[in-house]
């Protein structure tokens, strides 16, 4: 009895970890996999890609990797056992993610990234990620605007395993380095972290004071939310707080009139169009007329149009 | 015996450490490579850039023969996009896909009417008055240092064969963006005042990039700029 009850168990924590999501079986099947769910962002990526599935004809399978490249690998891994028709992957590390995406590839499965890109071509089908450059150039020249084109910023940056850390930040300096009254008295990386962007901001105006700090541009706004609690924390009200990827919460920020501006990231719009391309691919016997490296562009969300904006989308 | 190996081991140890932890770089003797920088001075430089060498291999031979083929008159292209955008977009422009701007290569002759932001140079725009002359402004020649994301990507994507596939990531076909603006910026905007076109008559190629047909995103970026008349 207690060895079945410990079997039960076993199982169960095998199918929550995972936090798989089954559907009918004689379906193909497409295998999503994500980030944690913990950042709205990524529970996006699952739900505009699985309902498309769905819509597709499809079953389908959520796992999320946790940005843990073992757990990530044993996900391709899964997909690959299973016989999937098709992975959509919202990757783990640039580099990491070369080797199970060329071994789903060697095993007849397909995959599309989303969101992040890998180093290297020709393993995936599709790349289609945010513009994050345009994207920061836009969240950048706000900024500019809203510090008057002078004064001590703080940049925080996201994780640097991660190419979109690398790009955000370049789109953002390629704006703002063209000022002259502008300069950043302190770049730090928080990881892409709530928690963490909170702490180290608390201790930069500890190490340089609230009064010489105009502004804080962050890599994605989740680090934004971070900042904002510990600059409010401090006094610092006029604080110009820009973030990146559009999410509720920072919506939600900048119709109080705390944070400034955030950049939309398409990423319903991405998912399902990954799924659209993948149904695409399967049905032409494996072949695509699309480029496999695809942008799609930010918008710029401020008070103007916050109020619009759900679930990383833009009403018209 | 045993007093006398700790120094030799200790001598040891120190040379191992050293030869860990130090890298000999041998400096190989290179021909300086000098260029004229923004600001007219010439410098040393190591290399360029895959996205300046680019640059430097291709604007006269591919890039600004690319623009003028391609390149539809203005008052045609203003009549075309206001009436509707996509359509206009789809006979002579170029996106990559539904998220982007629509990127278009455009020709012209205008009468300079107003120098905007004329004491801002990193805003600067000639305002012109397409042929057959009315008085009217009808579209913008962008003169300023700094290019916005809104028009910044016109000649990349204007020219229509440049593709991100073709380059290692999205950074370096950003990058490209900023090479060729930097190119305009150069040989265009800081090479003659803006002041100087006020009142001319100008002649013009360069590329246009078009989310929305709103008075104020009608800004071409010049690739070719002469004055024709008075």
């Amino acid at each position: 009895m207690k060895k079945l009850l410990s079997l039960v168990m076993a199982a169960l924590m095998l199918v929550s970890l995972m936090s798989a999501v089954y559907a009918a079986e004689e379906k193909p099947l497409i295998v999503i996999i994500t980030p944690s769910h913990s950042n709205p962002y990524f529970k996006t990526v699952a739900d505009a890609a699985s309902a498309k599935a769905e819509e597709l004809g499809y079953a389908y399978m959520v796992i999320q990797h946790d940005d843990d490249v073992t757990k990530q690998s044993e996900a391709f891994d899964t997909a690959i056992a299973r016989k999937a028709v098709a992975i959509i992957c919202d990757n783990a590390g640039a580099d990491a993610t070369i080797a199970p995406v060329q071994a789903a590839k060697a095993a007849g499965i397909p995959t599309f990234l989303v969101d992040r890109e890998i180093n290297s071509t020709g393993d995936a089908v599709a790349q289609m990620v945010s513009n994050n450059y345009q994207g920061a150039s836009l969240v950048a020249e706000y900024f500019v605007e809203m510090m008057g084109e002078e004064g001590n910023y703080v940049e925080l940056t996201g994780k640097e395993s991660d190419t979109n850390a690398g790009v955000r930040s370049q789109g953002f300096h390629d704006v703002i380095d063209q000022y002259e009254g502008l300069k950043m008295i302190e770049q730090q990386t928080a990881n892409w972290s709530q928690t963490e962007a909170f702490e180290k901001m608390e201790s930069i105006i500890q190490a340089k004071g609230a009064a010489n700090i105009k502004g804080v541009i962050c890599g994605n706004d989740t680090m934004a939310m971070g900042v904002i609690e510990a600059c409010l924390k401090a006094g610092m009200t006029d604080v110009v707080v820009c973030g990146f990827d559009g999410s509720n919460d920072v919506r939600d920020s900048i119709l109080r009139g705390e944070i400034k501006a955030t950049g939309l990231q398409p990423i319903a719009y991405i998912s399902e169009q990954a799924v659209v391309q993948a149904d695409e691919y399967i049905k032409a016997g494996g072949k695509t007329d699309k480029e496999e490296k695809q942008l799609m562009d930010c918008v710029l969300i401020t008070i103007e149009n916050a109020a619009k904006l759900e679930n990383f989308a833009l009403a018209n | 015996m045993k007093k006398r190996l700790i120094p030799v081991l200790m001598a040891l140890l120190a040379i191992v450490l050293i030869a860990a932890t130090c890298r000999i770089t041998i400096v190989p003797d290179e021909a300086p490579i000098t260029m004229v920088n923004a600001a007219g001075e010439t410098v040393t430089i190591e290399e360029l850039s895959v996205t300046e060498q680019y640059t430097v291999d291709n604007w006269d031979a591919k890039i600004i023969p690319t623009i003028q083929e391609r390149a539809v008159n203005a008052t045609e292209f203003l009549s075309a996009v206001t009436s509707d955008l996509n359509t206009a977009g789809a006979a002579y422009g170029n996106r990559a896909n539904e998220t982007s701007a629509w990127s278009f290569c455009v020709k012209g002759e205008g009468m300079v009417l107003d120098i905007e932001n004329a004491d801002k140079p990193n805003k600067t725009n000639l305002v012109l008055d397409l042929k057959p002359f009315d008085g009217v402004a009808d579209i913008k020649l962008h003169y300023g240092k700094v290019f916005s994301s809104n028009i910044k990507n016109a000649i990349r994507d204007g020219v229509g064969f440049l593709k991100l596939d073709d380059f290692t990531n999205q950074v370096e076909f950003a990058d490209l963006t900023t090479a060729f603006n930097n190119k305009v910026k150069n040989e265009i905007i800081l090479a003659v005042s803006a002041d100087t076109y006020a009142g001319k008559i100008v002649s013009f190629y360069g590329c246009i990039s078009l989310q929305d047909t709103k008075p104020e995103s009608l800004v071409v970026i010049p690739v070719e700029l002469n004055i024709v008349g008075e």
